[in-house]
């Protein structure tokens, strides 16, 4: 987002700007780093106290996996997301790649529904799918949290336009050199979607990992579990008495998007906001 | 044609005449995008459409203690507007999106032009920072919240001792709970939604301002008259997406920090569906609101696409 | 090294017929060159031919063996593209190698086939480039090596020369035909550049419209042009079609003294502009008024008008009259070509001088 400083502020105006931007950075940091800072205090610290901790410990971090099975939490939500994103991003891109490459009766119809799939909310579903769960035995399972939310219209969408803005005469080249379509899918299409999928994956992680609604409904026991239900159990739980563990896991939690965040700071803000601005 | 072209073609399965077969009608089986596409109409179809059907469906139906549903007609869509829950439920919306419009579609507007206005790395950090409560989650983002809010021992307390002040229970007071949620979410999104403006005043030309600058006008000037009204297609497209969500998506804070309570102080028109359904286990009603819900979406969606149409100014 | 035969080959996209009735044999080694305006059919046929685009009705074969529904990796053929269609994320030596690699051939025989295509290309040095840092000739030449390098049956060409610049479209040109005179593998090339056809064909195909107008040597093709289309897009500046019937006095006249101007009325004649000298008027030769001299180097291109209907001839330039001036315009009677004003076809002198 490159931007020339279009505006120049009067004095007390500009002195403003700066005033209201760093209230509300504090506003986001001062939270974020009392949490921190918790999650490293002794219990006798925690209420009261300074913000910072006086006698750093990281026995927090050590009592919220012996205090709830926060191992298998992690560990559930990082299988399911990884499994459900590699499949939502597989599905997306042959269905893409169908769209994108081939003419067929009834192609926009059919793109055209996948589309129309996107509109429709969650709540509108939820019922009736928690029902059929349930009757399928998938109730408290891996398979619960992931089959049913592997069509994703919207990663359809993106890889379709990218796919279209292809040179047409790469697949005629590829077909002459002999690939078929698995072949040129692999040596061909995917070196160069690698920014879209990138982008993709990062968008569909963090909606999967910090998802709550639907794991709600389908998980019950630790087996499957994710964090992010484990965590609100736990505060449940041990409302009051353990609240360094609690922050501890709620650092945990949220600890690997936020080092993605840091790693690739530009094209996560990049992707989510264009996301959002298509979705 | 020899007969080993056409054992080759019906082993392809292909046309006679290629009749559909434009650019990309190079000999392969016909069946291969219809493959490719399988597994996602299957999925969606099984896991978004069938489901929907079956929601309008339920709309209609009452579940029997004995277990056969029975048909109700439109006794539900009554029931349910009828049932004070509800109505709790749907005034929490409205006081909800209401708020919400100051709070997330219109402050972040001078939040987006003082961030055009300062030095690129000053704004680079800004941008940053407030961008990060978009990725935490909503879980922990609530828990946080209650802890720094609770009266006794939160953080907001301790900062407030030392003056002799007592933070009230906010979360478990019926009339500021609401507001206490509406807060929360608003720290979640203003960062995303600032984001959202940026990226909107980024993508207006530049040469009617230089233009109107060159004829002599001020900031002032050009911020009224060019620049709000070019912004206003995002602007629009900020307050149809807050309503939206705020309606549809605001589920996880109210299910951690209040349960919809007290007394359905919090519950809004989603989490109601939610509450008849495990707490009251009355899916007709669930499936009614909803139901309701989604028509009342729709027709604001249906809005937003004929205002889009008339409001572009390319 | 083989043979083709197109039979009563056709497509159609929906309504429109892209090509009506291809028959063509290719001989084995033969350079075959389509040719014709935008929206012909060459393109389309060529196409057919690699197997990108599927065959409405009729046959395609190579060396008696029917492909015309075979995918394009069994047809044996390779193919240099307009826009070359190098694999960009991919290294010079990739892209060339990429087909031998599917064919899963061993790694020492594909770098061996690779730098030897390579060097007969003048781009070994070129190898662990990508393609993005190279210029538009490199990026041809690799083109061209990544078909060479598979040693097919036939060699397609897709308007190749079409995004070179002028200079390097003539030195490209040569190099492609000697190329394939020592390679020896039967080619079908595309353009719409009637330069390309002439100087590299052994015959030429013209198409217009999805049908084909004329098949044959260029020297046939120059000399014996089947049509008026032909006669005008072959030779630069095009051959002048004059219509008969169209002119009172002048030519009309002079071939009204031999053939009478109601037998004129169906006959368009053409001359080429270099055929064409002026001389002094006088009583025989028709009369021209000169419009416009353009300079091009040694000779003169000079427009003029003949009863509203313009011609181009090309003289030296010191035999170019001034503009303005009425000369006379004289021809030999050889190189006079006859047509038939409704059908375009063409016509034998003596059928057109007799009737």
């Amino acid at each position: 987002m490159a931007e020339t400083r279009l505006l120049t502020l009067s004095r007390p105006l500009a002195a403003i700007a700066h005033i209201v931007l760093a209230v509300l950075a504090v506003s986001v940091l001062m939270p974020l780093f009392l949490v921190v800072s918790a999650s490293f205090k002794p219990p006798p610290e925690i209420y009261g106290g300074y913000p910072w901790p006086v006698s750093p410990t990281t026995d927090n971090y050590l009592r919220v996996f012996d205090k709830v099975p926060f191992g298998l939490y992690l560990w559930n939500s990082f299988a399911t997301t990884a499994l459900r994103v590699g499949g939502q991003l597989v599905i997306a891109f042959f269905a893409a790649y169908a769209f994108a490459h081939y003419e067929f009766p009834g192609r926009a119809t059919i793109f055209a529904l996948i589309l129309a799939a996107m509109m429709i909310p969650h709540q509108m579903v939820f019922l009736p799918l928690y029902l059929l769960i349930s009757d399928m035995g998938w109730f408290d399972t891996w398979t619960a949290l992931i089959v049913p939310n592997l069509a994703m219209p919207l990663a359809v969408f993106l890889l379709r336009q990218h796919l279209l803005s292809f040179p047409r005469e790469l697949y005629d080249a590829a077909a002459i050199d002999g690939a078929g379509d698995l072949l040129t899918m692999w040596h061909v299409v995917l070196p160069n979607v690698k920014p879209v999928l990138a982008a993709l994956t990062i968008v569909l992680f963090v909606d999967c990992w910090n998802e709550y609604f639907w794991p709600l409904l389908v998980t019950e026991s630790p087996n499957s579990m994710t964090a992010q239900i484990g965590i609100r159990r736990f505060m449940d739980a041990e409302r009051g008495d353990e609240i360094g563990p609690l922050m501890a896991g709620v650092v945990l939690v949220s600890l690997p998007v936020l080092i993605a965040f840091v790693l690739f700071q530009r094209q996560i803000m990049q992707t989510f906001v264009s996301v959002g601005i298509k979705g | 044609m020899t007969a080993e072209a056409s054992a080759v073609r019906d082993q392809l399965g292909g046309r006679a005449n290629g009749a559909s077969g434009l650019r990309f009608g190079f000999v392969a089986p016909p069946w291969r995008p219809y493959a490719y596409l399988t597994p996602l109409i299957i999925l969606l179809g099984l896991f978004t459409y069938w489901p929907l059907i079956q929601t309008f469906y339920l709309s209609f139906m009452r579940l029997n203690p004995g277990g056969a549903p029975s048909f109700v007609g439109w006794a539900n869509y009554a029931g349910v507007f009828d049932n004070s829950q509800f109505q709790d439920a749907a005034r929490n919306s409205l006081i909800y999106i209401l708020a919400s419009i100051p709070l997330k579609v219109l402050l972040p507007i001078p939040i987006a032009f003082f961030l055009w206005s300062i030095g690129p790395r000053l704004s680079a950090f800004h941008k940053t920072v407030l961008f990060i409560p978009t990725l935490l989650s909503f879980v922990v983002v609530a828990i946080l919240w209650i802890w720094i809010l609770n009266p006794v021992a939160g953080f907001a307390q301790t900062l407030l001792t030392p003056f002799g002040l007592q933070l009230p229970p906010l979360i478990s007071n019926s009339v500021t709970a609401i507001y206490v949620v509406l807060g929360v979410s608003t720290w979640k999104i203003l960062g995303f939604n600032v984001l959202l403006y940026l990226a909107g005043l980024a993508s207006i030309n530049r040469d009617p301002i230089e233009a109107m600058r060159i004829d002599g006008a001020g900031d002032g000037v050009i911020l009224r008259h060019l620049i709000v009204p070019l912004l206003s297609p995002t602007i629009f497209f900020v307050l149809i997406s807050t309503i939206v969500f705020a309606v549809q998506q605001v589920f996880t804070p109210i299910d951690v920090m209040t349960q919809g309570g007290p007394a359905n102080a919090t519950t809004n028109l989603f989490y109601i569906v939610y509450q008849y359904t495990f707490e009251s286990f009355n899916i007709g009603f669930a499936s009614a609101a909803v139901t309701l819900l989604f028509f009342a979406i729709g027709g604001l969606l249906l809005v937003k696409s004929v205002v889009e149409r008339h409001v572009h100014y390319g | 090294m083989s043979t083709i035969q197109f039979s009563s080959v056709r497509k159609t996209f929906g309504d429109v017929t892209a090509v009506d009735r291809l028959d063509l044999a290719v001989g084995n080694g033969e350079f075959v060159v389509f040719v014709g305006p935008s929206g012909c059919g060459k393109t389309t046929s060529l196409r057919m031919l690699a197997g990108l685009d599927e065959v409405s009705s009729g046959c395609i074969f190579i060396d008696d063996r029917d492909i015309t529904w075979a995918p394009p990796r069994d047809r044996d053929m390779a193919m240099v593209f307009q826009s070359y269609a190098l694999y960009p994320h991919m290294t010079v030596a990739e892209n060339i190698s990429f087909a031998l690699t599917l064919r899963r051939m061993g790694r020492r025989e594909i770098a061996e086939r690779v730098q030897r295509a390579a060097d007969m290309l003048d781009i070994g040095h070129l190898l662990q480039r990508r393609p993005k840092e190279l210029s538009g000739g490199q990026r041809q030449r690799v083109a061209v090596c990544r078909a060479i390098v598979r040693d097919p049956k036939v060699f397609l060409f897709d308007e190749p020369l079409s995004n070179l610049d002028p200079q390097l479209r003539t030195s490209a040109r040569g190099e492609i035909r000697a190329l394939q005179r020592r390679l020896g593998v039967t080619s079908v090339y595309v353009t719409h550049d009637q330069i390309e056809a002439m100087t590299m064909a052994d015959r030429i195909v013209v198409m217009r419209d999805g049908k084909v107008q004329q098949i044959g040597t260029p020297v046939e093709v120059f000399e014996r042009p089947a049509n008026i289309f032909v006669a005008g897009f072959i030779g630069s500046p095009p051959m002048n079609i004059l219509h008969l019937a169209a002119l009172k006095n002048g030519i009309g006249a002079y071939f009204g003294a031999h053939i009478g101007t109601e037998n004129g009325a169906g006959i368009a004649l053409g001359l080429r502009p270099e055929h064409l000298t002026f001389r002094s008027v006088g009583t025989d030769a028709p009369t021209v008024r000169i419009t416009q001299v353009e300079m091009i180097g040694y000779e003169c291109l000079v427009s003029a008008e003949i009863s509203h209907q313009r011609i181009i001839v090309r003289v030296e330039r010191g035999l170019a009259p001034d503009v303005g001036e009425t000369v006379g315009l004289s021809w030999l009677e050889h190189e006079m070509h006859f047509f038939d004003a409704s059908s375009g076809l063409r016509m034998e002198q003596n059928t057109a001088l007799s009737t």
